[in-house]
């Protein structure tokens, strides 16, 4: 990637000078992904900035191979994952903790729960489903469709093989299509 | 059906505000020597000023300010308004500060500082006594030791009881010159 290559070559200005490139080129996938993570845009925000002073301090200790060899923006998405969780923990009296448990199983789909998480989520119907969503379903369908990653990116930033991926998104989708009907049917 | 919904789950995605970047970066200026101050470099983020910095050399500054804030520096083309005046006139306390980084000692420490007028002096131990901590007197000397906006926080207004000049992150010799600068008499 060119980005990487300046940033092999560069001194500190140059370090520098790149990774302005590389807040323009990601802050969308970043902020989004953040955004449907947090679901408050302020927590968003500084969820995104987070991300990037990681990947900065970890970018420059990095060797030369270890920054070409990166594929920048699953290896981002991994920070934010990363920092998302470490968020969690430590602000664990959050409404957002339902949906961290890591092995936590598919929520109820009645519509009771469904409809009410939609009244509560000023994003609309659609982003209230999706929260209902099992975790690992629910950030592999952020991961492809809100963020729009390819499947082979979304295994590499969820640490999984493509298939795993692919069956989370897979699973996903098809949960969502039961709510958003479950809803419709209301 | 299929297609309806995963163009609604694109639809979700968004672009940060504008300005999203400001809250990565943080912006200098290099700003020239005004009577007793050499010349400095001004770091500052979108919270407020974060660093200054007397290095003759920008890849020194540079390297000085990654290593302690771990933040890309972008440069600016000029300084946040009132720093120039700030600086000459020894008047500062209204300006904002981002302190992020340094401790709640550490920050107490400095806001306290910060309220000493040009002119004017007050021992270590006033200093530590003012923010509720009297027996922290050494560990007053160490937070402003560390201070990252000397000049701007005053620092150099912090003296020994016995009104010596005392210690200086920048030599014992540029405090003295600071001092007499804003019309204190220092002690020998």
């Amino acid at each position: 990637m060119a980005i990487v290559e300046e940033l092999a070559v560069g001194g500190v200005d140059d370090f520098d000078h790149a990774f302005v490139d590389i807040v323009s080129d990601h802050q969308r996938a970043i902020y989004s992904g953040a955004r449907r993570l947090t679901r408050q845009n302020q927590d968003a925000e500084d969820l995104a900035a987070d991300t990037f002073l990681r990947a900065y301090a970890a970018l420059r200790h990095y060797s030369i191979e270890r920054r070409e060899s990166l594929n920048m923006r699953p290896w981002l998405i991994t920070i934010l994952l990363n920092q998302w969780r470490n968020l969690c923990r430590s602000e664990s009296r959050r409404p957002f903790t339902t949906a961290m448990s890591p092995e936590h199983e598919p929520t109820d789909v009645a519509p009771g729960p469904a409809v009410s998480a939609e009244q509560s989520d000023p994003n609309g119907p659609l982003a209230a489903a999706l929260d209902q969503l099992p975790e690992r379903q629910r950030i592999a369908v952020i991961l492809r469709h809100v963020v729009g990653m390819s499947m082979e990116e979304v295994a590499e930033a969820m640490r999984c093989p493509p298939g795993t991926a692919k069956s989370h998104v897979s699973r996903g989708l098809q949960q969502l299509r039961a709510l958003s009907s479950e809803v419709s049917h209301d | 059906m299929t297609d309806s919904l995963l163009a609604d789950l694109a639809a979700l995605g968004a672009s940060p505000p504008a300005g999203f970047a400001d809250a990565v970066f943080a912006d200098y200026v290099q700003l020239d020597a005004v009577a007793a101050l050499p010349a400095v470099f001004v770091a500052f983020t979108d919270q407020g000023i974060c660093c200054v910095d007397p290095s003759r050399e920008e890849g020194e500054f540079l390297d000085r300010f990654h290593r302690r804030f771990g933040r890309p520096l972008r440069f600016a083309r000029r300084a946040p308004r009132g720093v120039v005046d700030a600086l000459r006139s020894g008047r500062s306390a209204a300006l904002r500060y981002d302190l992020r980084g340094l401790s709640e000692f550490e920050q107490a420490v400095l806001r306290k500082t910060l309220e000493i007028p040009r002119g004017e002096v007050r021992p270590y131990a006033w200093v530590a006594r003012e923010i509720g901590n009297p027996a922290a007197v050494r560990a007053t000397g160490s937070a402003l030791g560390r201070n990252p906006i000397p000049f701007l926080i005053p620092c150099h207004r912090v003296i020994r009881s016995d009104g010596t000049p005392g210690q200086y992150g920048f030599g014992p010799e540029l405090k003295k010159k600071l001092l007499t600068a804003e019309g204190y008499v220092t002690g020998v």
